[in-house]
């Protein structure tokens, strides 16, 4: 459904193009990927990157098809409000900054790690594992899906079994990737990623700026012409609605999105790839600055694709506007007809696929590190597993996560799984952050404030958005048919953030009093010295 | 795992610790006020009405557009002090402190055990026939 149908030779150029590019991704993996059954080398490639070179990968595991493809779509269908979104995007990573060297310093690889410092005992371990797994999940299923249909837009097809046929492949891919090269190689392709994806948007937002002779005026008034809202398109309020349960949405949204999109456990594990603390936090200020520079690009092509193709082709491709990158790669430059254009194109094409495959990567590595270390390591072995094993359970579970997100993403082919997104992020606001601030920061911490905060800050937005407008009750909801919904918001972060940092503090304190002074946990000289300045850091 | 003991045990290090915690969190606090004060404007901006953030400044740019790039403009500032501010001050106090618990903390060396040779020569030398219950060590089989 592009604006100029892709020919036999466009197809065959994309194809051979990104099936180039993955086997040079595949090779580089192999040859900086691990060396042997070193766990260090597996989970943060023994913190050998440079502040400069882990600024990139932390950007690059920042910047998903969510960025990409869905920021872009918003700015694309609903201008200001989009802007805001950019804007809350790059603000999470301030978040991130001031926990950075703490983090770096306290953790050891995992969320697991950290929440093991405060309480003794298996149980911070598998409500790490279990966090992890709820916010990687859902965001792994909208990236592998997202990606199926992705290609079958670019390759000009349509059709479910097209997108399912994607959707394995690409999820095969994905499991090779992180199988072979561990945080080392996925690391490699990340940087590549963000170069490419950094080179491409700006090829495109450059093309976009002089189509219209660089006049910034011009390009915001055929964007409000284009999007067919006219003076609308730049006020806010045109994507959730002016009502009063429309701005409390959007006020939900930039809070989730502020305090969720940075606490995920992929970056997270990302952060303890730096060396030290203090790189860990030169590395997010160099990531903030890549990250804003690239946002900037984003809401340029969002206006673009408003002004060039116009909103109701966009919203025909998807509601959500997620065709917008492909659609205005395909008309610029004189479209695909011309080399140019089918370059630029191309171009786009293969910076989606290597972004949604690396994305992918980290997410995968993540959640089997944290299924390895935490569960099987810790929880399970209590402590005795040797390096190799533990090397080659995270190998297994790199392979059982894979494939039980391809599973979920080819069973949720055709429903509206957008709000997954929003999910995850919501998930690690309210059950990573509390805990996470609290485990760092708060003397009177202990395991009842733990399991409070975590499993209330989990269970909460989990239910909250089952009984919210995205899942029933409205057209774009994942059941469209059925309502159950009594939540009005669409993200759950306003109620369940707020809630978890309640219940992290009730938890400690009334769990404290009972236990008395003498339960068990590390006493917070210990952890101060060890969050503060690193010593006992490996 | 960390070892525990009684709380409240005070060492030397608990007021340089502190002391390094409460000049980190005064500027982490800075940082953070800043920017979600920022943000909490904005967004308090575009509440009260659309008209507010709708006046055009330069031509169709218009205020809320301005001010979307303030925010990034202050937090790309802030970030950069903050690492900065912290790296000059903070990061050196906590790398001296440190580099004093890892001297105190340092493995003790095990003074030579002048006795040690000969035991293991005597164990050496006692086995003449098949190694009988663990024995006191000299223990001669007979």
């Amino acid at each position: 459904m592009s604006p100029a149908p892709l020919n036999a030779g466009t197809q065959a150029v994309i194809l051979i193009a990104f099936l180039l590019f993955v086997a040079v991704s595949l090779m580089l993996c192999v040859i900086v990927g691990p060396e042997g059954s070193e766990v260090a080398d597996f989970y943060t490639a023994n913190r050998t990157l440079t502040p400069l070179q882990n600024a990139l990968a932390l950007s690059g595991d920042y910047i998903s098809a969510a960025t990409l493809l869905g920021t872009t779509g918003i700015v694309a269908m609903s201008g200001y409000d989009g802007f805001t979104l950019v804007t809350s995007t790059v603000l999470a990573l301030g978040v991130l900054l001031i926990l950075a060297r703490p983090l770096r310093n306290a953790g050891r690889y995992t969320l697991g790690d950290i929440w093991a410092l405060r309480v003794d005992g298996p149980a911070p371990r598998i409500a790490a594992a279990v966090t992890t797994l709820a916010v990687s999940l859902p965001f792994l299923v909208v990236q592998l899906s997202g990606a199926g249909s992705a290609t079958a837009q670019v390759l000009g097809l349509s059709g479910s079994g097209i997108e399912q046929f994607c959707t394995v492949v690409i999820g095969v891919l994905m499991i090779c990737f992180t199988l072979l090269g561990g945080m080392r190689g996925t690391s490699m392709v990340q940087i590549v990623k963000v170069v490419l994806a950094f080179g491409t948007v700006v090829v495109v937002a450059v093309s976009v700026l002089s189509r219209f002779d660089w006049n910034l005026d011009a390009l915001l008034g055929a964007a409000s012409a284009g999007s067919g809202q006219g003076d609308a398109f730049l006020r806010p309020g045109l994507q959730l609605g002016t009502s009063a349960s429309g701005r409390l949405n959007f006020i939900g949204l930039q809070l989730t999105v502020v305090l969720g999109a940075a606490c995920m456990p992929h970056m997270l594990m990302r952060v303890n790839a730096a060396p030290d603390g203090a790189a860990a936090r030169r590395s997010t200020r160099y990531s903030i600055a890549i990250v804003g520079a690239f946002c900037l690009l984003v809401a340029v092509i969002g206006l673009g694709a408003a002004a060039v193709v116009g909103d109701r082709i966009i919203g025909a491709v998807n509601p959500n506007g997620q065709g917008a990158l492909l659609l205005l790669a395909g008309a610029l430059d004189g479209g695909t007809g011309t080399a140019a254009g089918s370059a630029l194109f191309t171009a786009v094409a293969c910076s989606v696929f290597v972004t949604v495959l690396a994305v992918v990567a980290g997410i995968t590595l993540a959640s089997a590190a944290t299924l390895a270390h935490d569960v099987h390591a810790h929880a399970v072995r209590k402590g005795r597993l040797t390096q190799t094993g533990e090397v080659r359970a995270v190998r297994w579970s790199v392979v059982a996560v894979g494939a039980v997100g391809i599973v979920l993403a080819l069973a949720a082919q055709g429903s509206n799984i957008q709000f997954m997104s929003s999910l995850a992020v919501g998930i690690a606001a309210s059950a990573i952050l509390p805990a996470l601030v609290f485990s760092l920061f708060w003397d009177r911490f202990n395991r009842t404030g733990l399991l409070c905060g975590v499993y209330g800050g989990l269970l909460s937005s989990v239910g909250l958005q089952v009984f919210s407008p995205t899942v029933s009750g409205a057209p774009y909801a994942l059941f469209p048919g059925a309502d159950f919904h009594w939540y009005p918001l669409q993200t759950t972060g306003l109620v369940a953030v707020p809630l978890a940092f309640l219940l992290g503090w009730a938890g400690s304190v009334l769990g404290g009093r009972r236990a008395g002074a003498e339960d068990g946990r590390p006493d917070f000289e210990e952890v101060r010295q060890r969050v503060l300045l690193g010593v006992d850091a490996p | 795992m960390p070892a525990t003991h009684p709380p409240s045990e005070e060492s030397p290090y608990t007021a340089p610790l502190t002391r390094l915690s409460r000049a980190t969190t005064r500027l982490s606090r800075t940082f953070a006020l800043v920017n979600a004060g920022g943000l909490v404007l904005v967004v308090a901006l575009g509440m009260t009405g659309s008209a507010l953030m709708g006046t055009p400044v330069l031509g169709r740019v218009n205020l809320g557009i301005l001010l979307g790039l303030l925010q990034g403009a202050v937090l790309l500032w802030t970030a950069a002090r903050y690492d900065h501010r912290l790296s000059r001050s903070c990061d050196p106090a906590a790398e001296r402190i440190a580099e004093r618990l890892r001297f105190e903390r340092r493995p003790v060396e095990t003074p030579a055990d002048p006795f040690g040779d000969l035991w293991m020569q005597q164990r050496r030398g006692s086995g003449t026939g098949p190694a009988g219950p663990a024995g006191y060590p000299g223990t001669v089989n007979r």
